[in-house]
């Protein structure tokens, strides 16, 4: 309270109306402070003439730029714990390609080396091959099984009818096996067992004729059994009731095409049944 | 607060300095020092390789390899580089399988590179570069390798140390069979492992090429010709297996054998190729052109009698028959089955000069056949103009004019196959695509050729010059020839030295393989073709024909 000389003496402090007369006087609010750094606003740059137009494009991405750097989502990324994690997403998976990468460089090398020891165990393989399958090795193989070469004109060539042998060849497929006899002592097993035991089987003419007929495609028969014919010729002629009469024929080694054995591809399938004595096309001429 | 301030800006300047320091170093490698790092680092980490190119495989009709290439190694050193020579060399000696003393010297050489061992199989030689020596290193090369050893060794040929094909088949197709190398960038990190490979040029393999030979025939046919070397010691032997319908080349034996793995150490005249490069006369194996041509003309039948005395007087020449004997009547045939030079003289000299200069010429004597192999020679024929008075009195025997057995099997192919003369051929695929047949042309009828064939049996038959010769259960047809030699001492016909030779087919009436023989100069026993030839030619058809499953006819 103003002591009153001290009143009556001051003059009177009027502050200046900045209102218009007849408005309440008011004072304008302080703007609230926020945290963090206070933000200032770019000056409005004055619009350019179109001639700086190169200029302002760098301006502009400037701006662009300054202005994604100051949003309110990288804001937040950056101020957060996310970040840490993509940085450190990055970086392992940078590591994890070098070490990648490595791994593939390191495997070029022993591509290499594996692509150089195949080829050298391919040439040696190739070479093994070509030894093995010469002719004089096949044959001392085949001697040490009790085999040998066929005497000349101990084969046998009949000729084919494709219709007739087709037939029959693919009814032999059924018909059970059995064992030979004697033959079936020699190496030649095989061979009498398409062949047929001339005691086992049944006189029918149609499973006679089956084993006869893929005993005959058989052109080369395996020497085993050449070198029985004399020991059993009967067993042999008997296979079959009609080709006995045409192997009968057969000077050289009967058994021999009759024990044949596996049907080897010959050329020439005929069964010998198909008439006495002219079931083979030629018999050893002699 | 202002002294923490002042230490973050320690801390920060600190490592302003640091980065600048790294910025400066690296402007510093990179751009005052780049040059040369580089080069450096390209002569450490940089590597230009050459990538072998694999020569092509040969093989024969059944896929059998008969020629391999497999990696190798040329170990070579620096002798400048080797420090203990004495060490290395007692160390590599076993392993390169050479003695230390040439080792040695290799290795005290002055000079800065010398070979150790030339393609060193690869394994053996990563062993030996195993031992890290230094100053001794590899190059990868390619080694060839006839698995089969001397088989057909004269038809494969053989390479060079530096891969390029010398002789035979690896020479007239090496252009196929080599391929073409190929260039790497390699780029080895510290350790030496490639981290980078570039293919600069790219390597192309070597192309497969697949033969009409059967490696089995092939065989057989040498074993034979190794047999009558044995017995009768010749000079050298053919032998020459064929198919008359195709002219596929099934077998060309050569006798003495050379082994292509090691052809330095083959006998002289080892390597020759002769079925193709053997010039000789061929004696009575050229009646058959003889006759076919006065057959073709019409001039003769296989009936047509002749009056046969022992000798015949062409000009001033007497020409003789081989078995002196009475003068008798004899056909065509028969002139054919007992050889009669007096006979086979009459029919030359009913034909003509010119046209038989003619069919000499039809069947293509006096030029190359064209067979797809190396060196072959075209023989001599002679001219018609050089004619001279007794000139028929000794060409229509086959004596006058030289031949290849190539020559002689191909003219027997003609007949054989109905009367179309085919170059021979050897090539059967390239890379897998079947070669195309060579096309033939029609010198005689089919009637004419067959004609000759049914002869020709009887050369096998009871009374002819063969007729030991036999395969059961086939009917065989060819022709026995016994030609003299000129002597170069005297320039006259020698009475030692002979060609003994047989041509035939079988099965007569319908050939699929043909045969011919020549054995030059046989000493011990007999010289004549029927003896020394003829079972020659039936051990390999008695083996051929089944073996084939050709039956008999």
């Amino acid at each position: 309270m103003t002591p009153p000389a001290a009143a009556a003496a001051a003059p009177t402090v009027h502050r200046a109306r900045t209102v218009a007369p007849g408005r309440p006087f008011t004072i304008a609010p302080r703007p609230r402070r926020v945290s963090g750094p206070v933000r200032r606003e770019l000056p409005v740059s004055p619009r350019r003439p179109a001639a700086q137009a190169e200029g302002s494009l760098a301006l502009g991405l400037l701006e662009a730029l300054h202005r994604v750097s100051r949003h309110r989502l990288l804001d937040r990324l950056i101020r957060g714990r996310t970040w840490i994690a993509i940085i450190a997403f990055a970086l392992i998976g940078i590591v994890t390609l070098q070490l990648g990468l490595l791994k593939l460089n390191a495997s070029i090398g022993r591509s290499l080396e594996r692509g150089a020891l195949l080829q050298r165990e391919n040439a040696a393989l190739s070479i093994e091959n070509s030894e093995l399958t010469a002719g004089y090795r096949v044959e001392t193989s085949a001697a040490r099984l009790g085999m040998g070469i066929v005497p000349t004109g101990a084969l046998l060539f009949l000729t084919a009818r494709p219709r007739v042998d087709a037939y029959r060849g693919a009814a032999s497929l059924s018909m059970p096996v059995h064992t030979a006899g004697a033959p079936s002592s020699e190496a030649g097993a095989e061979a009498s067992l398409t062949a047929g035991s001339p005691a086992a089987q049944p006189a029918s003419a149609e499973s006679s004729a089956a084993p006869a007929s893929s005993a005959s495609t058989a052109m080369k028969a395996p020497a085993s059994t050449a070198a029985a014919p004399a020991s059993a010729p009967a067993a042999s002629t008997s296979t079959t009731g009609e080709s006995a009469t045409s192997t009968s024929t057969a000077v050289a080694a009967p058994s021999s095409a009759t024990t044949a054995a596996p049907p080897a591809g010959g050329t020439a399938g005929g069964s010998g049944e198909a008439s006495p004595g002219g079931g083979t096309q030629s018999g050893p001429a002699g | 607060m202002a002294v923490a301030q002042r230490r973050i800006g320690t801390i920060f300047g600190l490592f302003f300095i640091l980065l600048v320091v790294a910025a400066g170093r690296t402007v510093y490698l990179g751009v005052l020092r780049g040059g040369p790092l580089r080069k450096a680092a390209s002569n450490q980490q940089l590597t230009n390789e050459p990538v072998t190119a694999q020569r092509g495989l040969i093989m024969d009709r059944n896929g059998v390899d008969l020629a391999v290439s497999e990696p190798a190694q040329d170990i070579s050193a620096d002798p400048y580089l080797i420090t203990d020579p004495l060490g290395t060399a007692e160390r590599l000696a076993p392993m390169l399988k050479q003695t230390q003393a040439t080792l040695l010297r290799k290795l005290s050489e002055h000079a800065g590179f010398v070979y150790l061992e030339r393609a060193l199989p690869a394994g053996q030689a990563q062993a030996v570069l195993a031992l890290k020596i230094p100053g001794v290193t590899g190059t990868a090369v390619m080694r060839r390798v006839y698995p089969r050893g001397p088989l057909a060794a004269q038809v494969l040929g053989f390479v060079g140390t530096e891969g390029k094909g010398l002789a035979g088949i690896e020479y007239s197709r090496d252009s196929l069979l080599r391929g073409r190398p190929g260039r790497r960038r390699v780029v080895s990190d510290a350790i030496g492992q490639p981290v980078s490979i570039t293919e600069t040029q790219p390597m192309v393999p070597g192309k497969t090429l697949s033969l009409t030979l059967d490696a089995n025939i092939q065989q057989r046919s040498e074993d034979v010709l190794s047999a009558v070397a044995r017995v009768f010691n010749p000079k050298d032997a053919t032998a020459l297996v064929m198919d008359p319908r195709t002219g596929a080349i099934l077998a060309v034996a050569n006798w003495p054998q050379a082994n292509p793995n090691d052809p330095g150490a083959a006998p002289a005249g080892a390597l020759q190729d002769r079925a193709v490069g053997f010039d000789y006369e061929p004696g009575s194996t050229f009646k058959s052109v003889t006759v076919s041509g006065a057959l073709q003309q019409g001039l003769i039948t296989p009936s047509t009698p002749f009056n046969i005395p022992n000798q015949i007087h062409v000009a001033d020449r007497t020409i003789h028959d081989d078995t002196e004997h009475p003068e008798e009547t004899l056909t065509t045939s028969q002139i054919l089955a007992r050889s009669s030079n007096v006979g086979a003289i009459k029919i030359g000299l009913l034909e003509g000069a010119e046209h038989f200069n003619s069919w000499v010429h039809q069947f293509g004597f006096g030029e190359a056949t064209g067979v797809d192999l190396p060196g072959e020679e075209q023989g001599v024929t002679l001219p018609l103009d050089h004619y001279s008075g007794s000139s028929m009195g000794n060409l229509p025997i086959g004596q006058g004019e030289l031949v290849t057995p190539m020559q002689m099997a191909t003219a027997y192919s003609a007949i054989a196959n109905g009367g179309i003369l085919r170059p021979a051929h050897i090539v059967r695929a390239v890379a897998g695509q079947l070669a195309p047949l060579p096309a033939g042309h029609r010198i005689i009828s089919a009637a004419t050729a067959a004609e000759l064939r049914h002869m020709l049996e009887g050369v096998l038959a009871p009374g002819g010059t063969a007729s030991e010769v036999s395969i059961p259960g086939y009917q065989l047809a060819g022709k026995t020839g016994t030609a003299s030699k000129i002597d170069p001492a005297t320039g006259e016909y020698s009475q030692s030295a002979y060609v003994a030779s047989f041509i035939g087919f079988a099965p007569a009436s319908n050939p699929r393989l043909l045969c011919a023989v020549v054995v030059d100069e046989p000493q011990s026993g007999s010289v004549f073709g029927g003896t020394v030839a003829a079972p020659a030619f039936g051990q390999i058809m008695s083996f051929a024909l089944p073996y084939l499953g050709i039956p008999p006819g």
